[in-house]
């Protein structure tokens, strides 16, 4: 069969229509907007066949069939329930079944107002039912996780749940046991439902049988306000509906977006709303005075502010920005534009770890070059991540990526960890941390034995130094792989390679030499937009660069002033400098918490003399700040957040800003207006600079930079990520999300576990932190290597030497 | 009709059950046991199909579908394929495929063998129901005993056709006699019906192509390679020929299996070869087909010749070849009941009608046991069977309507009697 088959003519309902051959019939009638009644089908679950509710009429056959399994033939002619009593009979009779043993709470379920059953027993069923004898009772509800909550008696097993933990989400904890009316959904008995994706089976349950533990009770559906709104938990970008009841977020469910999400979001994009309503965010702007932070207004807060950054630019002394990466496009770039007109300075930076060497050359490249889309991932014939945990950094693209791998796309890995395990078919090359350059160094070698003549002379030099410890035949296959799959690959690298010296030059030169899309997908949703907005010492927004004087001319027209020439300092230096600095400003940054080096941070705020932060929390970081000013929620704001792929979409507000909080931007243009300096004021004149400096993208060309020296690396190494569900602020009052987190997670390769068994309480010492848990003797992370799934106060470094040893008789738990 | 003295078993697949020890190896081969396997090694596989088609033998699992057709079906360039046997005999009143298994196991892996050479499979799979532990226990035996004289394993009987045999203990569902149902068990997976197509044909087992016959099916085999297509059509109808185990329970004086040519009136198989209604009482009622018949028959349909095309004009299905026996003191609402809770029980919760209706069927049916019947549900009986025929995901949901439309068609008065009486008229 292929994709390109002439398409079919066929009639439903007298009406005559062409489709692609192998459509399903539902699907047809969907075309010419008829709507079959069904609870099993689902268009992006395989075929089930399950309920019967989708009964047609074909002519020609005896027994109605189910339009949710049947495909299309030439000539047929299909009869649904508005021209055929066959039809209507059997899907009435189908209705009536499903409703003899359903509770009919409808008053009391959360379903009741968005339930397909009782909107279809509505439309499609028989006025009354016939059945007057007892209907099958069970205990409910029944908690299959922390998250969802099971009523097995409204469940019409149209097994929308299991199917969707088994085929799109790839953790089947959750399946159909026993048989007859006594069939029901349940979790195993020594396994729990431990999935990130769990809350999608809430969403597509077509009845309330699976309902939110968090949303439970809550609203009734039609009773909700909200909005469309954007994701911004991750760099996957999904499409979100936040809804609202009397002023307060209730529920957010995944919007459908065939070419971002599709149907779903992850849990924490579900779940972790409830930090923007805690009792601890900050409603009021702070100012220190006499040592204690006072609240005072607005007014008086924007003139400390601009009184500060006068007086500073008056005397000489230079100001600093350190960013968050999970601000908005506008913030972003108003951030940006405050450092580079108002401050006049290129000390900005938004980076938590700082990148070796040749990753400014890749990140000045990203935003002017045509880069990887969900598009190219559907399309691909080989998708190849290095350097990220998909499942954990952005667990939608890995269900795009894992809907490839179903397709037969064929997945390769290169890192020290396989995190590729539920991906079909997915292949793994380990390598120790910071490995990654000497196998995409290996690679290049490979290819330009080939005869690939697209390597540039950085990667070429690059090929000198490969790593021994590698075995070539398996760097040989995989370069193989790559080249058989010429022009139609798609690379994803993540913040991981960020660390590793060259290894980002080198991942973009190789998908470059073979003709592929390199995808860059970072941890945090607003970092594409702030790579964009220039919130980096060397780039201004649109990729151009700081030190080119033919780039700095473009902001002439726009900005009114030329941005500064001199290299800012990055983070590390700002840092380094802080006490120095006229003003620091941290918008939308806890660098206490998350910057690669928190003493420096915290020593850095502790001896910069006037600190600003913006930020929804008192954090660590704010604490020390001099002033505090309230930063509006994404649930808050209107604004533009840009995927991982580059796609700029609408965040909108569903809720008034908590107390006196207003927006990053709209704090700076006031700041700006208040020192006097123009600045744009709205979000629209905001927009209307970003489009004056919009670049269009052009095909990824090779970077050439120096080349890294490569520190050797003896005995055990770090491996560290940290887990989608991590300890952040932005999990507050999530409880029963954080109820699904995982444990401290320590795991080693046999060849190394030196007696070590599974379950084991060890201890992992590095340099600057130690951390103590069971272990997991796993030959899923490489020789070498212990992998530590970070969590809070764990500060080891990917690549970094370890020693692992037994716990001594002391208790796990302390 | 002839007369019960003179009445004769005709012994084909049964033929070795009173060898004292057919069941082994050596009685088994004392008695011409695998000459039909060397006969068919010496074949092509395209003549054992032309000889299985000409024969004209047809699956004994219910259908009736002509195995030479099947065989012919698996695609010839297409590696592996897959000979699975249908060992998960549930049906109430249906315990001939034990009786082959536990009395003559070897021809059955005879048959097998010969029907995985034909189709070019060299992994064969026995689905034994659960609870037959003997039969399962009895086969193990034989395959052992086979593997050892190189009748199964590398290079079989000294041809270069490699076989190996593998016996599945079910579980316990009646689902997984559907063949699709017990493809998937053997994979691991729940018994649950698959979508079709595709067929087992081109997918079956492990996804490949797959033939899936009866024990009784195959154990024809041997004795049509022996003897031919011809000897094998001199029994039996044109339609349906051959001979037929069949199964007679009930109220009958001396139940069991009996083999008789295909067209043997169903009166000589009750009255005759059953000794007729236990305790010379009168006959109520019947099933032709076992509980898969779709319409139970009384004291008319007697003489019914029982071959396919016999039963169907008559009104029925031939099914499994199981005749349950109803004598007159039966209620036949207790028998609907009992049917029915089987179906209710044996649904495998995956469509809609079956498993709802035959729960609503049951909990009707109850209720008229409990003296609570109303007029009307017997009319809602029928909607209900009418609203689970032929709009559930496979066959079991079909089947399951009959002993509840049969008997309210055919005893309706029964059902009114429970209704007046309050309770079942037939308690004591």
């Amino acid at each position: 069969m292929t994709a390109e088959q002439a398409p079919v003519t066929l009639t439903i309902d007298g009406a005559e229509i062409s489709v692609p051959a192998g459509t399903l019939i539902i699907r047809a009638a969907e075309t010419i907007g008829k709507y079959i009644p069904r609870f099993c089908d689902h268009p992006l679950l395989d075929p089930l066949g399950a309920c019967r509710q989708c009964l047609v009429e074909i002519e020609g056959q005896r027994k109605p069939l189910t339009a949710c399994t049947t495909p299309v033939a030439e000539g047929m002619v299909v009869k649904t329930e508005f021209t055929s009593e066959l039809a209507r009979e059997g899907q009435e009779g189908v209705l009536e079944f499903l409703l003899i043993n359903h509770p009919l709470d409808c008053p009391m379920c959360d379903k009741g107002g968005e339930c397909p059953l009782q909107d279809q027993a509505l439309a499609y069923g028989p006025g009354g039912s016939r059945y007057i004898d007892p209907k099958r009772r069970f205990t409910k509800p029944v908690p299959i996780s922390p998250l969802v909550k099971l009523d097995r008696e409204r469940c019409v097993l149209c097994a929308r749940c299991t199917r969707f933990s088994d085929q799109i989400a790839g953790d089947p904890f959750i399946e159909l046991f026993e048989r007859s009316a006594l069939e029901q959904v349940a979790i195993f008995e020594d396994e729990p439902y431990d999935s990130i994706f769990s809350g999608n089976v809430i969403q597509i349950c077509p009845v309330g049988a699976l309902t939110s533990s968090t949303f439970r009770f809550r609203a009734r559906p039609f009773d909700m306000a909200g909005a469309d709104s954007t994701c911004n938990r991750c760099a996957s970008g999904c499409r979100i509906t936040v809804q609202t009841r009397r002023g307060q977020l209730v529920r957010v469910l995944a919007k459908d977006d065939p070419a971002v999400n599709e149907e779903w979001i992850c849990d924490k994009g579900r779940f972790g709303y409830a930090y923007a309503q805690s009792p601890e965010r900050l409603v009021e702007p702070l100012v220190r005075k006499e040592g204690e932070f006072v609240a005072v207004s607005w007014a008086e807060a924007l003139q400390v502010v601009a009184d500060r950054i006068i007086a500073a630019r008056e005397g000489g002394t230079s100001s600093a920005i350190i960013a968050g990466q999970q601000l908005v496009d506008e913030d972003a770039y108003a951030i940006s534009r405050f450092a580079r007109t108002v401050l006049g300075t290129n000390d900005v930076d938004a980076r938590r770890m700082l990148g070796g060497e040749g990753e400014d050359a890749v990140l000045a490249a990203i935003p002017k070059s045509i880069t990887a889309t969900n598009k190219d991932i559907d399309a691909a014939k080989l998708i190849l991540t290095v350097g990220i945990d998909l499942h954990e950094e952005s667990p939608i693209v890995f269900l795009r990526v894992r809907k490839a791998a179903r397709k037969g796309v064929a997945v390769r890995e290169i890192g020290p960890r396989r995190t590729t395990s539920r991906i079909s078919g997915a292949a793994w090359t380990q390598c120790r941390p910071g490995g990654e350059a000497a196998v995409l160094a290996g690679i290049a070698r490979a290819l330009e034995v080939r005869g690939n003549s697209g390597l540039d002379p950085f990667t070429r030099a690059a090929m000198q130094s490969g790593d021994p410890g590698i075995p070539g035949d398996q760097i040989e296959a995989l370069a193989s792989t790559l080249q058989s799959a010429h022009g139609s690959v798609v690379v994803l690298a993540g913040d991981g390679l960020g660390s590793v010296p060259g290894a980002l030059a080198l991942a973009w030169n190789v998908t470059a030499a073979i003709g592929g899309k390199f995808g860059w997908v970072p941890r945090k949703a607003g970092a594409r937009g702030a790579l964009w907005a220039g919130l980096h010492p060397a780039l201004l927004p649109g990729g151009r660069s700081a030190a080119s004087e033919d780039d700095r001319a473009a902001f002439g027209d726009v900005w009114g002033i030329d941005p500064p020439a001199a290299r800012g300092r990055d983070a590390r230096a700002i840092f380094q400098n802080a006490a120095n600095l006229g003003a620091l400003f941290l918008a939308g940054v806890d660098p206490v918490a998350d910057f690669e080096d928190a003493e420096l941070a915290a020593r850095a705020l502790d001896d910069a003399p006037f600190v600003v932060a913006l930020d929804l929390f008192l954090t660590e970081s704010a604490k020390r700040a001099d002033v505090v000013l309230p930063a509006a929620a994404v649930y808050e704001r209107d604004g533009t957040q840009t995927n991982w792929e580059g796609r700029p979409q609408p965040v909108r507000a569903a809720v008034p800003p908590a107390g006196l909080a207003q927006s990053d931007y709209e704090i700076l243009a006031q700041i700006a207006d208040v020192a006097g300096v123009a600045f744009p004021q709205t979000l629209d004149a905001l927009r209307k600079e970003m489009k004056a400096l919009a670049v269009t993208p052009a095909a990824a060309r090779a970077v050439t930079v120096g080349l890294p020296s490569q520190p050797p690396a003896t005995g055990l190494l770090l491996a560290t990520s940290q887990p989608l569900l991590d300890e952040g602020t932005m999990m507050k009052g999530a409880d029963a999300l954080m109820q699904t987190t995982s444990p401290v997670t320590i795991e080693i390769n046999s060849a190394d576990a030196a007696g070590l068994i599974t379950g084991e309480t060890v201890v992992v010492r590095a340099a600057r932190s130690e951390v103590r848990a069971p272990v997991r003797v796993t030959d899923s992370v490489a020789r070498g290597v212990v992998f530590v799934a970070a969590h809070a106060g764990f500060a080891g470094r990917n690549g970094e030497s370890v020693q692992v040893e037994k716990a001594q008789n002391e208790r796990a738990e302390s | 009709m002839m007369s019960t003295s003179t009445l004769q078993e005709t012994k084909v697949v049964t033929q070795r059950f009173d060898v004292p020890d057919g069941a082994r190896l050596e009685g088994y081969r004392k008695t011409g046991g695998y000459e039909a396997l060397r006969k068919a090694l010496s074949m092509t596989p395209d003549e054992i199909i032309d000889v299985v088609k000409t024969s004209g033998l047809r699956g004994r699992g219910g259908a009736g579908f002509p195995t030479g057709t099947k065989w012919s079906f698996i695609p010839k360039d297409k590696r592996p394929s897959y000979l699975v046997c249908n060992a998960d005999e549930g049906e109430p009143g249906t315990f001939k495929d034990r009786e082959l298994m536990e009395r003559d196991p070897h021809q059955l892996i005879e048959g097998m063998a010969i029907g995985a050479f034909a189709i070019g499979s060299t992994e064969m799979y026995i689905f034994c129901r659960g609870e037959f532990a003997y039969a399962a226990r009895q086969l193990e035996r034989a395959a052992a005993e086979a593997y050892e004289a190189g009748i199964l394993g590398r290079k079989i009987m000294g041809s270069d056709h490699d076989l190996d045999l593998i016996i599945h203990r079910g579980a316990g569902a009646y689902i997984c006699g559907e063949e699709t149902a017990l493809l998937e068990a053997i994979e691991g997976r729940r018994g649950q019906p698959r979508l079709r197509p595709p067929f087992p044909a081109t997918h079956g087992l492990f996804a490949k192509p797959t033939v899936v016959n009866n024990v009784e099916t195959f154990a024809c085999v041997p004795h049509i390679i022996t003897n031919g297509a011809d000897w094998f059509k001199g029994f039996g109808t044109e339609k349906s020929p051959g001979t037929k185990m069949f199964c007679l329970s009930g109220d009958v004086e001396r139940p069991g299996n009996y083999e008789v040519p295909f067209g043997t009136p169903a009166r000589d198989l009750i009255e005759g070869f059953a000794g007729g209604v236990k305790g010379g009482k009168k006959l109520k009622a019947f099933t032709p087909g076992g509980a898969s018949s779709t319409q139970f028959f009384g004291p008319d349909k007697l003489d019914t010749n029982m071959d396919w095309e016999s039963v169907m004009a008559a009104g029925s299905l031939l099914g499994t070849g199981a005749i349950i026996v109803f004598a007159e003191d039966v209620c036949m609402v207790r028998a609907a009941l009992r049917y029915t809770r089987f179906y209710a029980h044996e649904s495998c919760g995956k469509c809609t009608p079956c498993r709802e209706g035959t729960y609503w069927m049951v909990n009707t049916l109850e209720r008229f046991e409990n003296g609570q019947g109303r007029e009307e549900d017997m009319a809602i009986m029928n909607d209900v069977a009418g609203n689970i025929m032929g709009r559930s995901f496979c066959a079991l949901g079909d089947f399951s309507v009959a002993p509840v439309t049969s008997t309210i068609k055919l005893f309706a008065d029964e059902y009114r009697r429970h209704i007046e009486k309050g309770g079942c008229p037939f308690d004591r």
